[in-house]
């Protein structure tokens, strides 16, 4: 594509009213002095006072900016480990002993922006690139079916090749295609800002859950790392989700990418992305939060030199705030993190993680690692199975439920369930079913011994003898071969 | 339930261009006139996506009927063991003939 016709495709990407129309008296929900002064006001909480905040999360409300500050400030390690503790509890309150497992799949890498921690921006000409055919997608996605997968993350990158057009049709190729027992069942897009009437098109194939990560929240920073691009206009990224919410896409998901700026700011940033969406639309905030941590790229010194890099620790911490602050959102904890990491922080409160992960495009038809074609390097390489049966060693049944959104379980409807604590009800009997699929399709010998209790457990767990003989009787046909049985 | 095309082409009558919500908001005032207690969603259909975007239901059920009214709208009934299986039929029928007439959003 000549570089003229990329340019004059630029120039009409951003619409300057879609911007303006949800700020609040010309002002954007995020207002750097604000989210200082609140770090700064909780600088030095009370003991008596965290415990407070904790025991408000586990009624599952979520906190105010100025609570989150002040758990953000705790230096008290006793109060931490019953901060960890809560988190589990939440998470089990909400979503039960299940971790939702999903598969990201990069289409294009593509892209005309210059984040300057990317492997795929586009001063990096040490990036092979490549856009996936629709032939190519299906074999990938054949790939991703025959491991076991049915809900997917679709990643491109900016650019006119990888537009709203193809986006669409991609999620259309991932719809239809099938293999064997299998098909994906829930496509979610990461992708870059669109416009409403975009965002309408994406709607209307069926898309799942439309990501944006703002990265940071911190505008100067953002500024300065988004140098060149459609990238680099900071509120266009930031309403994102908004124009997606009003064109219908009901479930979003947002996110930043620690380790650009101050950690604290950054969990503060999400709080007030969360409640600016509540506040606009009805009670509904996002489906789910992402915490990914910047990790190394080929070609990106900047990683090196990063002073905002997030330890290990740190990183436990700032993903027990999030689970506190926001009880009732989904939380996706990525293969960017290694096994051991993953083992541990999904204990404070995570409900989604990736397994069998390749980012690089074309990795999974054709079973290679190449970091040329990833955007960043993966900390976590276990497969499907291998993660799957660790999950099961912890305690947790992997899900691959998809009901949720195919039954009108969306919008405020979800999240009236969700903050009731009600989900589980529903989520879990699905877990048990899906995760009977899984073990009957896909599983090795090895998975499928260690991991098939899981059922019994939580069939016998279930709370209601109704739903747990309805539970048992869909488990008997899939036995007999019947699949994609759900309440 | 004979009263529900009757009254839903009056409605229309008494609002003209008016906007899909609206219409699922009478059909939805209708049936708890109907059938008070009825607990309702209704969505709209995007591909395997089931948009929830109207109802009464704020409660987890176990054994919603799930029904399509046309390729744009679906309806959940999360109790309908309150209508039995030939009243359910007889108004999932009625309600498919009136949204032929229902906009498309």
């Amino acid at each position: 594509m000549e570089a003229v016709s990329v340019k004059k495709w630029m120039d009409n990407v951003i619409k300057p009213e879609e911007v303006e129309k949800f700020r609040k008296n010309g002002k954007d929900f995020i207002n750097e002095t604000s989210i200082q002064e609140k770090l700064m006001a909780n600088k030095q909480p009370e003991k008596q006072r965290i415990r407070e905040i904790i025991a408000k999360a586990l009624e599952l409300n979520r906190l105010n900016p100025d609570e989150t500050a002040a758990l953000l400030n705790c230096t008290d390690e006793e109060l931490w480990q019953e901060m960890y503790a809560a988190g589990l509890k939440i998470k089990q309150k909400v979503y039960g002993r299940r971790i939702v497992t999903f598969a990201p799949l990069y289409i294009s890498n593509y892209c005309v922006n210059n984040c300057v921690y990317c492997g795929y921006r586009i001063g990096n000409q040490e990036t092979t690139r490549k856009r996936m055919s629709m032939e190519e997608l299906a074999a990938e996605i054949k790939a991703l079916i025959s491991k076991g997968h049915k809900r997917l993350i679709m990643v491109y990158g900016e650019h006119p090749q990888s537009d709203v057009h193809y986006i669409a049709e991609t999620l259309q190729v991932a719809y239809s295609t099938k293999e064997g027992n299998g098909e994906i069942r829930r496509a979610n897009v990461n992708a870059a800002p669109l416009a409403i009437d975009d965002y309408k098109i994406l709607r209307d194939v069926g898309i799942g859950t439309f990501q944006v990560f703002q990265e940071t929240y911190h505008r100067p920073t953002y500024q300065r790392l988004h140098p060149s691009g459609l990238k680099a206009d900071y509120a266009w990224r930031l309403y994102s989700l908004h124009r997606a919410m009003e064109a219908g896409v009901d479930d979003v998901g947002i996110g930043a990418l620690f380790g650009l700026y101050d950690w604290k700011y950054d969990v503060m940033g999400l709080l007030m992305h969360t409640i600016d969406l509540e506040e606009r639309f009805g009670g509904v905030g996002p489906h789910t939060i992402s915490f990914p941590r910047l990790q190394p790229a080929v070609n990106t010194p900047f990683v090196e030199e990063d002073p905002y890099l997030v330890r290990d620790d740190i990183f436990k911490k700032l993903v027990t705030v999030i689970r506190l602050s926001v009880p009732y959102t989904g939380m996706i904890l990525t293969a960017r993190e290694n096994a051991a990491i993953r083992n541990d922080v999904i204990n404070v409160g995570c409900t989604q993680i990736d397994a069998g992960s390749n980012i690089g495009i074309g990795g999974y038809s054709e079973e290679t690692l190449d970091y040329n074609r990833q955007q960043f390097i993966l900390g976590d390489n276990r497969s499907l199975d291998e993660a799957i049966r660790d999950m099961a060693k912890l305690g947790y049944i992997t899900s691959f439920c998809t009901a949720g959104y195919r039954c009108g379980r969306t919008g405020n409807y979800f999240m009236e369930i969700a903050q009731k604590g009600k989900v589980h009800n529903l989520c879990m009997p699905n877990a048990i079913l899906t995760f009977k699929e899984y073990l009957l399709d896909y599983a090795s010998d090895e998975t499928r011994n260690e991991a098939e209790f899981l059922i019994e457990q939580e069939l016998a767990a279930l709370p209601s003898e109704q739903v747990r003989k309805s539970v048992s009787e869909m488990l008997n046909r899939i036995e007999n071969g019947a699949r994609d049985l759900f309440l | 339930m004979k009263n529900l095309q009757i009254n839903y082409a009056f409605w229309c009558e008494q609002h003209p261009q008016s906007p899909a919500e609206e219409h699922i908001a009478f059909f939805h005032q209708e049936l708890l006139q109907l059938y008070p207690g009825l607990l309702l969603r209704w969505a709209k259909i995007f591909g395997s996506r089931w948009a929830y975007f109207y109802g009464n239901s704020r409660e987890v059920a176990l054994n919603t009927v799930k029904t399509t009214l046309k390729p744009e709208y679906g309806i959940c009934i999360d109790n309908p063991d309150m209508l039995g299986t030939i009243e359910l039929e007889r108004l999932v029928i009625k309600l498919k003939e009136c949204f032929i007439n229902v906009p498309v959003f």
